[in-house]
């Protein structure tokens, strides 16, 4: 049963078994600690680990997307919504306690099935993305984000349009939902000072030439 | 028989696609177990479901790349994009919440209950 193991699979095992292990204890403590600031930096710690992973199966452009959109900006967003609100760290009482059985149950039950699917199946993963006749590349492959680029914007641009409009509503959205006018601010308003008499006007002052 | 750690390595080696659907089924489930047992900030929900998401996004990246075809890392693509809009909203939502309520506890949040 035993193969031998070239060095590079054993490299590879090791790793990937380092960074599983990293992202698994990370998104475990994400659920269980107490203090929001902690679980948003142990986030980030399993969303790097995961880019790292992402880049070993050789999706190099998706890994360092997920860098640079998680750990650079959605878990500063985190942070500054959690620091913002003055959230106090509460204590589980024994009222909330008592869901916990229910909740390992419901878990433990539904990674057994997922297991179960992956582990016992006769035809494994591997057969089920195995294709019958693999059709032969009419051109020589580039790298990831070459690839990746040439799928979006040809099969997928229309997907890849819809994706970008997604995100500006999203940022539109954000905006109005916590934009507020505020009436203990002294503000400007040109139009009720003109309005207030018909002598003021707006002048064009010419610099250093005064009034 | 020996037990050695180099023997137990080999046993579960060499890296598959197995072991990355393995990864991302306890990540699901991790996630999931967030949902049901955070019962103190909406914040750590938000924080479970993007784990749900990069759990996904791992699964579509373990098969496109076992099986050569990148379609898989273009949908990951656009979980990404979408996993970015949620939090926004939803981060917004909490902000105006806490403005409105000054808590964002989960118990306090029970104003659609009957």
């Amino acid at each position: 049963m035993l193969v031998a193991l070239s060095p590079f699979q054993l490299t590879e095992g090791l790793v990937f078994f380092a960074f599983a292990f990293v992202i698994v204890a990370c998104a475990l403590s994400v659920v269980v600690v107490r203090n929001p600031v902690h679980a948003v930096l142990l986030m980030v710690a399993a969303f790097f680990s995961s880019a790292a992973l992402f880049i070993m199966q050789g999706a190099e452009f998706l890994g360092l997307l997920l860098i640079i959109v998680y750990v650079g900006a959605i878990a500063v967003l985190f942070l500054f919504v959690v620091m913002m609100l003055d959230i106090r760290i509460v204590a589980t009482t024994k009222s909330r306690r008592k869901h916990v059985p229910l909740a390992l149950a419901v878990a433990s039950l539904l990674l057994a099935e997922l297991a179960a699917v992956v582990l016992l199946d006769t035809t494994s993963a591997e057969q089920m993305v195995a294709k019958p006749s693999p059709p032969a590349p009419t051109r020589p492959l580039l790298d990831n984000t070459t690839e990746l680029g040439l799928l979006i914007y040809s099969d997928y641009l229309v997907v890849f349009e819809i994706a970008g409009l997604l995100l500006l509503l999203a940022m539109l959205g954000a905006i109005v939902l916590t934009h507020r006018t505020r009436d203990d601010v002294a503000r400007q308003s040109i139009a009720e000072q003109k309005a207030r008499s018909e002598k003021a006007r707006l002048v064009k002052v010419a610099s250093k030439d005064g009034v | 028989m020996s037990f050695s750690f180099s023997a137990m390595l080999e046993s579960l080696l060499p890296v598959s696609l197995t072991h990355y659907v393995l990864l991302s089924s306890t990540l699901f489930v991790i996630g999931m177990l967030g949902l049901f047992l955070n019962r103190r900030h909406v914040i750590v929900i938000l924080m479970a479901v993007e784990l749900l998401f990069l759990a996904a996004s791992m699964n579509f990246i373990a098969f496109s790349s076992a099986s050569g075809d990148l379609t898989g890392q273009v949908f990951a693509l656009f979980i990404l994009a979408t996993a970015a809009a949620e939090v926004t909203i939803g981060l917004a939502i909490l902000v105006v919440y806490y403005r409105n309520r000054a808590s964002i506890a989960i118990d306090d949040i029970s104003d659609l209950k009957g």
